[in-house]
């Protein structure tokens, strides 16, 4: 068996040009002991002129509202804006994709929610793309975290 | 392309201290037309403070579904389970139901039921031990059986 430290699985064009999809597993791991309820605002290093499609998936368990995590957030940073793709949560996940925002210095934000933390393990994995010229390859990290009551910017 | 020739890996998050996220750590193939629909999965696990989130992944050909299933547990002192759960993702239907037990050696079992004796069910199951307890763990299914019951069979 392998043991690997974050994967990337990147697929060119056929024309090896700079548009694909790139998969990026276990980027980063959000765990906390805190109880109640409360927002994860998780800054990324996407650039609001970065000009790269993604999504950002959260997978894990949740313990304090016993059940997995299943949800995603998608966006587009780009001419200075976050243009946002949308998110879903399934049904049954023990974490919310809550919403995301430009931070004051210009980067995207993803925002979690979990009516209970306690003893949350959230996993995420990014899967990136572009079209056209856009880049599609460059890795997507978690620069900050904040886990607190606000709903709204945090950053 | 670059091809990882293993049967199954690890991704591992972060420091030491973070998750670890399982890939193909075992595969099911249903044993034929006539073998109980409920499937039992015996783990690795007895007692160790650990959290899991166990995924099911393929295909039930004989019942035209696809399976993306989830078990999560947590696995407290020995013989202790806490909240249980099994739940289907995104309208899958191979699978229709599913829970977690103890064996009568202290084991963590898994078991789920296949919507049909159809045949041909595959999946193969990826695991996240990504909490403050348990984290990185190397969980393993030992043994798995066939049975007309979602009872004990450990």
């Amino acid at each position: 068996m392998a043991d690997l430290k974050g994967l990337d699985v990147t697929k060119n064009n056929s024309l090896g040009q700079s548009y694909g999809y790139n998969e990026q597993l276990a980027i980063y791991n959000h765990f906390t002991t805190a109880q109640g309820s409360a927002y994860i605002h998780l800054k990324t290093n996407q650039y609001k002129t970065y000009n790269q499609i993604t999504t950002i998936e959260g997978t894990g368990y949740n313990y304090g509202t016993g059940k997995p995590i299943k949800c995603r957030w998608s966006f587009y940073a780009y001419n200075n804006l976050l243009y946002d793709k949308g998110t879903t949560t399934d049904s049954s996940s023990g974490v919310d994709a809550h919403g995301m925002y430009l931070s004051s210095d210009g980067y995207a934000v993803i925002r979690a929610y979990a009516s209970s933390v306690y003893f949350l393990g959230l996993m995420l994995n990014a899967y990136t793309s572009g079209a056209g010229t856009h880049p599609f390859g460059g890795r997507v990290e978690i620069t900050a975290v904040a886990q607190n009551g606000t709903s709204g910017n945090h950053f | 392309m670059a091809r990882i020739d293993t049967n199954s890996f690890d991704v591992l998050a972060g420091s030491s201290s973070n998750g670890v996220m399982k890939r193909g750590f075992y595969e099911y193939g249903s044993p034929g037309y006539s073998a109980g629909r409920f499937a039992h999965f015996k783990t690795n696990i007895i007692g160790g403070y650990i959290m899991s989130m166990v995924e099911a992944k393929g295909t039930h050909y004989g019942a035209s579904q696809f399976v993306h299933s989830r078990w999560n547990f947590y696995s407290y002192s020995t013989g202790v389970l806490y909240r249980t759960q099994f739940q289907n993702i995104g309208g899958a239907g191979g699978l229709t139901a599913g829970g977690v037990y103890v064996s009568s050696d202290n084991y963590v079992v898994l078991w789920c039921e296949l919507l049909s004796n159809a045949g041909d069910c595959n999946f193969t199951f990826n695991a996240v031990h990504p909490c403050p307890t348990g984290s990185r763990f190397g969980i393993q299914i030992t043994a798995h059986t066939n049975a007309t019951s979602s009872g004990s069979q450990y």
